[in-house]
């Protein structure tokens, strides 16, 4: 059954991304990874969640890389019981995606917290502000970024509390 | 009229850690909410991505007092995809066993805030007094009350003997007897129906848009588990019902955890009786190879997410980490919106927040500019108040 679902899944995935396809991996039993271009990205994904009646959005993970960073959707199929990780890599220096908000409401905080640790942008987020780090952290410090050392962290924690003694 | 915004939060001295919310009101009716999240963040994604994979177990098991077993659990399942190790059967079970005296206690520490919210001090101190004996339980297994640190990458750390197995089963017959009284109480009494029933609802649609868990959508009518749909530990060999109950209000999420009590003793039941012998742990290597790994654990509040990435040194590259707390609190503005002022403390509670706060109330009237600030002691005595005057049901 688990094998029959994942090469239906898998095909309608081939099909819905066609040339943005790019990769795919199953990890364990019900998990698979995706990984496709980041052009037409918001009109691949509304046609993927309409197809595979997808309402359920687990979070998204952000991770650093040397010179991108890669964002994955992770999203719950309840009619397949798979959960498809969608992939794509933005260029460190201008990462910019749309937002799927509008379409999958679920996902508004976590697009907030990808962009307050990493610098993500989200073009049409409502409101893309700080969700977890304090106002006067320093603009341009995305503390989930390799680059930010631990002890820069700290240190910007220690001023920031001192400033406001 | 216009709108008056209302902050409320972000500190609480005692029950809930902190949260921020303005809420703009129109008279007595709350129109939006927005959340202001981070006075607990502690970067302890960051932190992880500096610690040994041993080390950030007992980070995870810090992200929560409440449902701490949840965390592990959730980071254990995922450790061991990533070290592609098997555990052995009779940990899966313990881990079970564990994981379900945990829901029992948290669901009877929510549901005594819950009566404490609306002035029911006294099922507020039966509950608590309930929790008490499973908290022993769990002394008595693990070694201690709060952070139990039972599980290991690999297994289990103390194994459940014939012993305990009698007392878990003593208490859980207690507790049997005093669920099927809380049962009574929710559906009967007055002052839990006057305040629970139909405030706060979250249609059925609305929570599968806003991508709520746990009890909160199961109070919406969603059927939905990550026991059930995408098992770990042991659960795929355990035969249990998911709760669901249609209303959507905060008496419907109300009984879904009333249930789950239930549920959650006859899980334990079972699980004692089918129990498995053998060992309880294996050895694991210090390195996984690299790889990526996904664990979905289904905690008190709903879906835990746990993501780590390898780069096969002996630390994870990512540690991520999403509590179901913040998967509810979009569904929770939702809730909020057309709630009177007095019922906000009881809406808030209805998800069960693993951050919340009613401590400091900023209330601005923007017409004549004054504002004076509430301490949460003084809201909750507001809400009675306006309650009696009221007399709205």
């Amino acid at each position: 059954m688990e094998k029959e679902n994942e090469a239906l899944i898998l095909k309608i995935i081939k099909e819905i991304f066609g040339e943005y396809f790019i990769s795919y991996e199953a990890i364990s039993p019900n998990k698979i990874f995706v990984e496709i271009k980041r052009e037409n990205f918001k009109f691949n994904i509304k046609r993927l969640i309409e197809k595979l009646d997808i309402w359920h959005i687990s979070t998204i993970t952000g991770t650093d890389f040397e010179d991108s960073i890669e964002l994955m959707y992770h999203l719950w199929c309840d009619k397949y019981k798979t959960l498809i990780s969608i992939k794509l890599k933005l260029p460190k220096d201008n990462p910019v995606i749309e937002s799927i908000s509008d379409i999958m409401p679920g996902a508004v905080l976590y697009e907030r917290e990808v962009y307050d640790m990493l610098g993500v942008q989200f073009l049409g987020h409502p409101m893309l502000e700080h969700l977890l780090l304090p106002e006067d952290w320093p603009r341009g410090v995305y503390p989930l970024r390799k680059e930010v050392p631990l002890e820069k962290v700290r240190k910007i924690m220690l001023e920031g509390s001192e400033k406001n003694a | 009229m216009p709108e008056i915004e209302i902050p409320v939060g972000p500190q609480h001295p005692a029950l809930k850690e902190p949260i921020r919310f303005v809420f703009r009101i129109d008279g007595e009716i709350v129109v939006g909410a927005e959340p202001r999240l981070g006075y607990a963040h502690r970067g302890i994604e960051k932190l992880g991505e500096h610690r040994s994979y041993v080390q950030v177990l007992y980070l995870s098991e810090r992200i929560c007092g409440i449902c701490s077993v949840a965390h592990t659990t959730c980071y254990v399942e995922t450790a061991e995809r990533l070290f592609n190790i098997e555990i052995p059967p009779r940990a899966k079970f313990i881990r079970v066993i564990v994981s379900e005296l945990n829901r029992i206690h948290s669901h009877l520490l929510w549901l005594g805030i819950l009566a404490h919210e609306i002035g029911f001090d006294t099922l507020f101190m039966y509950t608590w007094r309930d929790r008490e004996l499973v908290l022993d339980l769990l002394e008595m297994i693990t070694g201690n009350r709060v952070l139990y640190a039972i599980n290991m990458i690999g297994g289990v750390r103390h194994d459940i003997t014939n012993e305990m197995v009698d007392k878990i089963r003593k208490v859980m017959d207690y507790l049997e007897e005093r669920t099927k009284y809380y049962k009574r109480v929710v559906q009967e009494d007055p002052l839990m129906l006057a305040r629970l029933s139909e405030v706060g609802i979250l249609s059925r649609s609305d929570a599968q848009k806003l991508c709520a868990v746990g009890p909160t959508i199961r109070g919406s009518g969603v059927k939905t588990d990550i026991r059930k749909e995408d098992p770990y530990a042991a659960y795929d060999e355990i035969p249990f019902n998911i709760i669901t109950y249609t209303e959507g209000d905060a008496l419907a999420k109300t009984l879904v955890r009333v249930d789950e009590i239930q549920e959650s003793i006859n899980i334990i039941r079972y699980a004692l009786d089918h129990m498995p012998s053998g060992n309880i742990n294996i050895r694991v290597p210090l390195r996984p190879s690299p790889g990526e790994a996904i664990g979905r654990v289904e905690a008190p509040r709903g879906e835990l997410f746990y993501y780590i990435r390898s780069d096969g040194s002996e630390r994870p590259y990512r540690f991520k980490v999403r509590t179901p707390t913040l998967a509810n609190i979009p569904a929770l503005c939702k809730m909020l919106e057309g709630v009177y002022v007095a019922d906000i403390p009881v809406v808030v509670a209805s998800i069960d927040p693993c951050i919340a706060c009613m401590d400091r109330v900023l209330l601005i009237d923007t017409n004549k500019g004054t504002w004076n600030i509430l301490t949460g002691e003084e809201l909750r005595r507001y809400s009675k108040k306006w309650y009696e005057k009221h007399k709205i049901r």
